[in-house]
């Protein structure tokens, strides 16, 4: 193919990547995404709806003033100012308008298929707990709600109805209460709740709602009111302000160090705009490729990718230098024939290395996997597209032939020593393992993300408190193929949790049982009334022996006698305006529903475990929890895989050499994945999933390393190839030693690994070559 | 001439208020709403009884009513079984002795606020709430009057059917509840100490 051709072919398959990438992109910061289990999948995905669902996305906000009317009255400007705002679902204020009618409506009629406990053993009892329920009938409507209670008692003398919406007290207003239609604590604030549409980890699509609500807090600290804020949205603004900052910070010094590298090295535009377009198109590939196949990119993923041209790099740098230096003098193409095994052999060892992860059982190591293999396959096959347009002969500049020189020198002076080499290789493997056997792991989740700041926290746990809400991040739910199951077994599961209750295990919980039973369970319980033998006359008896009237309770002898109403359905609950709280906790799921029960003052998590066990279709779900087994599920993959991908690696080495001169290659790799384990036992720092990720990126750079000098031909080749390693080792090391100051952790675990171990690397590179290369081999042989 | 014009196209417009500020009943009830307004905290002990049609016997409770000015209501029954009721501006709160407190808020519960609010408010001597949310009337002889408020909201009125304050002077003595379903009940409240 001409030059020109290749070059039509770079452009066209920049714009295919670009125009997939521009169609399709989307950044998923959920670390949720990266979950999967394949011994609870329906947990995996019930934890991940939970972080995207409607309790997660919603934002309270409390405002106290002076006096209560202020606080409701800022709080109704505050939602005026909400409503309508496109990047909001709901903004609510106070108990939905009706709520107390669509009560009547719905639970009135079906106050027999609602009977639980005692009130549906009543039936089945004798005269004794009737006469109990008439005299409670009477006390009740000797008080001061009596007037309210005789509206209905003639047609519910059982107290029925009262006791269903007793039960939904807590579940439709938790410890607010309503003034003045709206919401507010007991002390008078006022309390307002907005619900984004968006996950709450999307921080850029809440940045100007954030805003909003610290400018209101400010304008209303002015008029000495307090607004205060829970919401999971700002911390997840926290973590990804830090981490983007971070990020573009480092791209950007990435970028120019690379550009400055060029500039130094080779004094040539075109070198430089080869390297960009290669890497543009390796990382363009990659991007299209994980989108296709996953729908968005993680954001580990992204963080990953930028770390990616750091290997990428590696190619164009080392086809430049061979270019300058012991270049062809038919041109570049030739240069790079000439070149090739070195960088086939290379990424064959680098893709080699990522293989293990695309087989991994987490979709996130996959698409890590997916991402590196794709990333390294098209940076090296861009090489072809992208040689035309370095220069015929590139003229190598001042800077370059004396690194060259002062390198093949020092190489010289290396080879001369060997055994010193050897010796030295030995003994720093010797120590390395000696330090990485006291690694440590950690699989807390938390430790991956920046901390929270202190004030936010306080804030949070005050706001909490205030509104008496469920704990985040613990819940039980009960998983059903469809609503019926589920709802059986959520009925099912709640005297496991009445008991975990009295037990003192847990303070409370709210179940959306209360709302809704399965239709069978509706239906059993509504019979048992309307099928009971002298059920109305036995009732007209106990009553009448209390001082009811004779034919009084008439009405509830037609009740009975009427027909039964249609079970309750979710549907219509959920149409009604009575459905948002109880919608809330349903999640449907791809196959199946669950039913979320909230958890409050959770005291002991492993009982409440334990009484959830044996009610079939229920589980306990401790988020973090979950997750840090599922992370140390992932790290425990990786690290075989790692294992695994070494052992390809210098299977590929072994096949490609057949002498000592694959130590020579895999030597470097080992001593610098060693080295980094070593500094991190040193520090006391235990090794984090993100290490591993690392560890990855180490493993294929310095194999490069060490092939690019094994495959060096002559002494210019070498020369050569020892400027592109160090060139390519100091962009790695300054652009990830910034990134290991960053504040996020995960960041900062990611450039330390790769930081050490570039600079391992390149240290542990030529020592091995010069210990293990044939006396013949190379320019110093 | 033109302001002749003007100051007769002002009495017109004025004349439907001049006419209802002129009404006797609406300015008597104004004073006696007024007269009843308590200027301090008041307690009256209470016998309330209740001639339910669910019943063969009325029910009776006896208690205390407590008011503090400006909106602050207690109706406590002591026997024969405790409960408290207390509204405190549009907040209720009805408790009982191994119960967990109720919160009920006025402005959205009509049934609630029927049964006792219309008590607040003549205390509180809060006419223009009571217009708003009652149609009033007042009969009077010599020094007993007795006030009747009938609810404006249908909500309201579904519970209960009209009200019915007496007294003698500026004591109210008697207070009915006419429920909608036909069942009343009366409260006497002692005189005051």
């Amino acid at each position: 193919m001409s030059a020109r051709g290749r070059l039509a072919l770079a452009a066209l398959w920049l714009a295919l990547a670009v125009g997939i990438v521009a169609q399709r992109w989307r950044v998923s910061d959920e670390l949720p995404a990266l979950i999967a289990s394949s011994e609870h999948p329906e947990l995996a995905e019930l934890s991940q709806r939970v972080s995207g669902g409607p309790a997660a996305r919603t934002l309270a906000v409390v405002i106290r003033a002076p006096a209560p009317e202020a606080a409701l009255a800022a709080a109704r400007e505050l939602a005026g100012q909400l409503r309508g705002r496109p990047d909001l679902e709901a903004v609510v204020l106070g108990p939905p308008a009706g709520a107390l009618d669509a009560l009547e409506a719905l639970y009135f009629p079906r106050r027999f298929a609602f009977a639980r406990g005692e009130d549906g053993r009543l039936t089945a009892s004798g005269d004794a707990p009737l006469r109990e329920r008439a005299r409670a009938l009477k006390a009740a409507l000797n008080g001061p709600e009596g007037g309210w209670i005789a509206q209905h008692a003639a047609q519910d003398p059982l107290l029925l109805f009262r006791a269903q919406l007793a039960r939904l007290e807590p579940a439709r207003r938790g410890a607010l209460e309503a003034r003045s239609g709206q919401w507010a604590t007991a002390d008078g604030a006022a309390v307002l709740f907005a619900r984004t549409r968006a996950s709450p980890f999307d921080s850029k699509a809440h940045a100007p709602l954030l805003a909003l609500l610290e400018a209101t807090r400010a304008r209303l600290a002015a008029r000495g009111a307090q607004l205060e804020l829970s919401s999971l949205h700002r911390f997840a603004a926290d973590a990804q302000g830090v981490a983007q900052r971070d990020a573009q910070r480092i791209s950007a010094l990435s970028l120019a160090l690379v550009v400055a590298l060029f500039a130094t090295l080779f004094g040539s535009l075109r070198a430089l705009a080869a390297a960009a377009i290669q890497l543009a198109l390796a990382l363009a590939t990659a991007t299209a490729a994980c989108l296709l196949a996953f729908g968005s990119l993680s954001l580990l993923t992204v963080a990953f990718g930028s770390t990616l041209i750091g290997v990428c790099v590696d190619y164009p740098i080392h086809l430049a230098h061979h270019h300058a230096l012991a270049g062809d003098a038919r041109g570049p193409l030739a240069t790079l024939r000439a070149v090739a095994p070195a960088l086939v052999v290379g990424a064959a060892t680098s893709i080699a290395g990522f293989a293990g992860l695309g087989v991994a059982e987490l979709p996130g190591l996959r698409e890590l996997g997916l991402f590196g293999f794709v990333g390294l396959v098209a940076g090296l096959a861009a090489l072809w597209v992208i040689a035309p347009i370095f220069p015929r002969v590139l003229a190598p500049t001042r800077a370059q032939r004396a690194l060259a020189a002062s390198l093949a020198r020092g190489y010289a002076a290396l080879r001369a020593r060997r055994h010193a080499c050897a010796a030295v290789l030995a003994a720093s493997a010797a120590l390395v393992a000696v330090a990485a056997a006291r690694t440590t792991f950690s699989d807390d989740l938390l430790a991956l993300n920046l901390p929270a700041r202190p004030e936010r926290l306080a804030e949070e746990a005050r706001v909490q408190a205030r509104l008496g809400a469920s704990e985040r991040g613990r819940l039980i739910a009960a998983f059903g193929r469809d609503d019926a199951e589920a709802l059986a077994a959520l009925e099912a599961l709640e005297p496991h949790l009445e008991a975990a209750v009295a037990s003192g295990a847990l303070a409370g919980f709210d179940s959306p049982g209360s709302w809704l039973r399965a239709p069978q369970a509706q239906a059993t319980s509504d019979r048992a009334f309307r099928e009971a033998p002298d059920f109305a006359e036995r009732v007209a008896r106990a009553y009448q022996a209390e001082g009811f009237a004779p034919g009084a309770l008439a009405p509830f002898a037609d009740a009975l006698a009427s027909a039964a109403p249609q079970p309750l359905t979710a549907a219509e609950l959920s149409a009604s305006p009575l459905g948002e709280p109880f919608a809330a906790s349903r999640v449907a799921l791809a196959r199946g529903v669950a039913y979320v029960v909230a958890l409050r003052g959770v005291a002991d998590a492993s009982r409440v475990e334990a009484a959830v066990e044996g009610v079939p279709g229920a589980l306990f779900l401790d988020q973090r929890r979950f997750a840090s087994e599922l992370y140390a599920r992932a790290r425990a993959q990786v690290v075989p895989l790692l294992g695994a991908g070494f052992a390809l690696v210098a299977g590929v080495l072994v096949a490609r050499f057949r002498s000592l001169r694959a130590a020579a290659a895999a030597v470097p790799a080992l001593l610098a994945v060693g080295s980094v384990l070593a500094a991190l036992a040193l520090r006391g720092e235990p090794v984090t999933l993100l290490h591993l990720f690392g560890l990855v990126l180490v493993l294929c750079f310095a194999e490069d390393y060490g092939v690019f000098l094994v495959e060096a031909r002559d002494a210019d080749a070498l020369a050569a190839s020892l400027t592109s390693i160090v060139a390519a080792s100091l962009t790695t090391a300054l652009s990830f030693g910034l990134l290991a100051f960053s504040a996020f952790p995960a960041l900062a675990a990611l450039g330390f690994t790769a930081g050490l171990g570039s600079l391992a690397a390149l240290v542990a590179s030529p020592l091995a070559a010069a210990a293990f290369l044939p006396p013949r081999a190379g320019a110093a042989g | 001439m033109w302001v002749r014009r003007v100051a007769c196209a002002a009495l017109l417009a004025l004349a439907p208020a001049l006419a209802l500020a002129g009404e006797p009943e609406d300015a008597r009830i104004a004073e006696r709403v007024a007269s009843l307004r308590a200027d301090g905290p008041i307690e009256r002990a209470f016998v309330e009884t209740k001639t339910l049609a669910l019943l063969a016997a009325p029910l009776e409770s006896r208690g205390v009513l407590g008011f503090e000015p400006p909106d602050r209501l207690r109706w406590e029954i002591l026997a024969p079984e405790p409960s408290l009721l207390r509204i405190d501006g549009r907040r209720m709160e009805l408790a009982r002795p191994g119960a967990a407190a109720r919160r009920i808020d006025l402005a959205a519960d009509a049934g609630a606020r029927g049964l006792v609010d219309a008590v607040r408010l003549l205390l509180a001597g809060d006419l223009a709430a009571l217009r708003r949310g009652y149609a009033l009337g007042l009969d009077e002889a010599g020094d007993a009057w007795r006030l009747a408020l009938t609810p404006r909201e249908a909500a309201e009125r579904r519970i209960v059917a009209r009200i019915e304050i007496a007294g003698a002077g500026r004591a109210p003595r008697e207070l009915w509840l006419h429920f909608a379903n036909g069942d009343l009940s009366h409260v006497a409240f002692a005189s005051p100490r």
